[in-house]
């Protein structure tokens, strides 16, 4: 279970954030929709962990992030939940698989390369499994990034943008590979996005 | 995929750029080990040669030169001594053994030394062929001498006057080898040694001819030289190797040696250490050179981790995403440098032994005295290692807090 509670935050006094409360069970979805400068991003962020808290309160599955160590929270982070960019950010220096298998290290499971080029196999990319990443089209290296994200099995997905560069047949595959995802892994996945094609899927829907 | 498969990964991205900074930095460690390698090598050939030897008395010049001479066998005699002075100073009571040296003629380019046994013990060298010269115009010959010049056993060959080849042959002196020594890594691989009559009489029969019947009666033994009595204040020879008796001798015994006699004392450990500090010189500028040079390979190492840590910062930040502690980021690039620097120092290891055996082969001589092997190893080498451990981490500090301090939420809104 994800929850909010009084979550706010500020910037340099400048701008000030508030966000509604909210709760979600393994295994729902919601879209985030607002636009440029509402606060998307900060709110993906601070889900992720990757911003300290400011004022409030978040809680994934009974671990409140306010009690969590900069260290203890990359921990976390690794272990539950899953990230994927506007664009795939793939690590040029690594070939596929090694950009599945670096996701692998960091979280505390075993690395196992029979499950990452499973994983591949599911999103037909397996013989582009030793490909370097410079090989790949925009939709297959979208679609490694996403691998990447839940490879893990994460509890919480989060997606910033994922579809807003691709055109509708990749949108479509991402989007399809996302929901599939996290049924599989019974995780809860939270989108946000302006893009209409991800509102027509998603019917729960979060306004800032 | 480990912390360091990743930053070699990283590494082998540029090639070209990890290859120059391998190569520079190489270069850097391995003068610094070429020089410490000779210098280590040449001091060890020199106290084996002067082991055991307290003092050298010639004639009067300069002490360096009678060393040169005397005990490595590279300059020039300074002049004769008198026999009659020789014998009367290894009589004297701080004297505990004195071998005499003659020297004057070569055999194509190998020294022909006149000597006694004393002077092959001094070495502790054994005889693997033959057995120690008896009679005059007798030879044991070094190990080297029977390599490069191809001589066996009873072979007879004619000594030429003076020190270099090219020097009139006394033809009708013939000497034979008797002896082949086994190689002892000591000035002996490449001597002619003979008895010191041997060398008079090669003179003496172009000089004053026909003068050498003397009665058995006459004959006296000195200094382990069997002579004629008569020719006691005529006879001479290039100097005297002396051993001490005692402490007190290495005070008193120069000095009387150079008031009150004819001759010149030259002490072989200080005059080494004199020649060591002439060079030393020469060595402390090359090693700065190279210092430099490793200093230059560091900040090459820097710029490159630096400039590729600007591109890289979404990789970071992306890894911090997949949930990378910072820590690791830190030793993601120190080790990422580690690898380019340790790489440099093997790699200097490698060109630094390949040069001791390019120079042994190719430089030195066969006739001189310096014995260099590639194959070599010092404890101070793994101090290398150390050096490239420490010049990695000071090269990749800065970029590594840079990248420690990689801010993850900014970095990535940006992307």
């Amino acid at each position: 279970m994800l929850s909010i509670s009084k979550l706010a935050y500020n910037y340099m006094g400048m701008v000030n954030l508030v966000y509604k409360d909210f709760e979600l069970q393994q295994n729902e979805k919601m879209v985030i929709i607002g636009g440029s400068g509402s606060g998307k991003t900060t709110l993906l962020h601070l889900l992720g962990g990757m911003m300290q808290l400011q004022t409030g309160e978040i809680q994934l599955n009974g671990t409140s992030f306010t009690g969590l160590s900069g260290h203890q929270m990359d921990q976390f982070r690794a272990n539950h939940i899953g990230l994927v960019f506007q664009k795939p950010h793939l690590i040029g220096s690594l070939n596929v698989l090694e950009n599945l298998m670096i996701s692998q290290m960091f979280s505390s499971g075993k690395q196992s390369s029979a499950k990452a080029k499973e994983l591949l196999e599911t999103v037909d990319l397996a013989e582009k499994t030793n490909a370097r990443i410079s090989e790949l089209s925009q939709g297959q290296a979208q679609r490694v990034a996403l691998l990447r994200a839940v490879i893990n099995e994460p509890d919480l997905i989060l997606a910033d943008e994922p579809t807003s560069s691709l055109d509708d047949d990749n949108a479509h595959a991402v989007l399809d590979l996302l929901i599939e995802q996290a049924d599989k892994n019974n995780s809860i996945l939270l989108i946000t996005t302006h893009d209409q094609r991800v509102k027509e899927r998603i019917s729960n829907q979060y306004l800032l | 995929m480990n912390l360091a498969k990743l930053s070699w990964k990283y590494i082998a991205d540029r090639p070209l750029n990890t290859f120059l900074n391998v190569l520079l930095f190489g270069f850097g460690i391995s003068i610094i080990l070429v020089l410490l390698l000779l210098s280590d090598q040449m001091k060890d050939t020199l106290t084996k040669n002067s082991k055991g030897i307290s003092l050298v008395a010639a004639a009067k010049g300069s002490p360096l030169q009678i060393i040169l001479c005397n005990i490595f066998h590279i300059d020039f005699p300074t002049g004769n001594i008198a026999l009659k002075e020789a014998i009367e100073l290894s009589k004297n009571r701080l004297v505990k053994n004195a071998i005499p040296i003659a020297l004057g003629d070569s055999y194509k380019n190998h020294r022909i030394v006149g000597t006694t046994k004393a002077y092959i013990d001094l070495y502790e060298a054994q005889l693997i062929e033959g057995e120690m010269w008896a009679e005059s115009n007798e030879a044991v010959i070094g190990f080297n001498v029977a390599q490069s010049l191809e001589i066996k056993l009873n072979d007879g060959f004619y000594t030429e006057h003076g020190l270099q080849s090219g020097g009139a042959a006394h033809e009708d002196h013939e000497v034979k080898v008797v002896g082949v020594l086994e190689r002892s890594g000591t000035v002996l691989d490449n001597l002619i040694l003979t008895s010191v009559e041997t060398v008079w009489e090669a003179h003496e029969s172009h000089g004053e001819e026909g003068d050498h019947h003397h009665t058995e009666e006459e004959m006296i033994t000195e200094l382990g030289i069997r002579f004629a009595e008569h020719d006691l204040d005529e006879k001479e020879i290039t100097s005297l190797i002396i051993q001490y008796s005692g402490p007190m001798a290495a005070v008193r015994l120069p000095r009387m040696i150079n008031s009150q006699t004819n001759m010149q004392s030259a002490s072989p450990a200080f005059e080494t250490a004199r020649l060591f500090s002439l060079i030393g010189v020469g060595v402390e500028v090359v090693n700065g050179f190279a210092y430099l040079i490793i200093f230059i390979a560091a900040l090459s190492i820097f710029i490159a981790l630096y400039n590729s840590l600007k591109q890289r910062a979404y990789d970071l930040a992306i890894m911090r995403a997949m949930g990378a502690s910072r820590r690791f980021l830190f030793l993601h690039v120190i080790v990422e440098s580690l690898i380019v620097s340790v790489l440099g120092g093997i790699f200097g290891l490698l060109i630094a032994h390949a040069s001791i055996g390019a120079i042994d082969r190719f430089f030195i001589p066969q006739e001189s005295q310096m014995y260099v092997s590639a194959f070599v190893f010092l404890n101070d080498e793994l101090i290398v290692i150390g050096v490239s451990f420490v010049v990695g981490i000071i090269a990749s500090i800065i970029p590594a807090i840079s990248a420690y301090r990689t801010d993850l939420s900014k970095t990535l809104a940006k992307g």
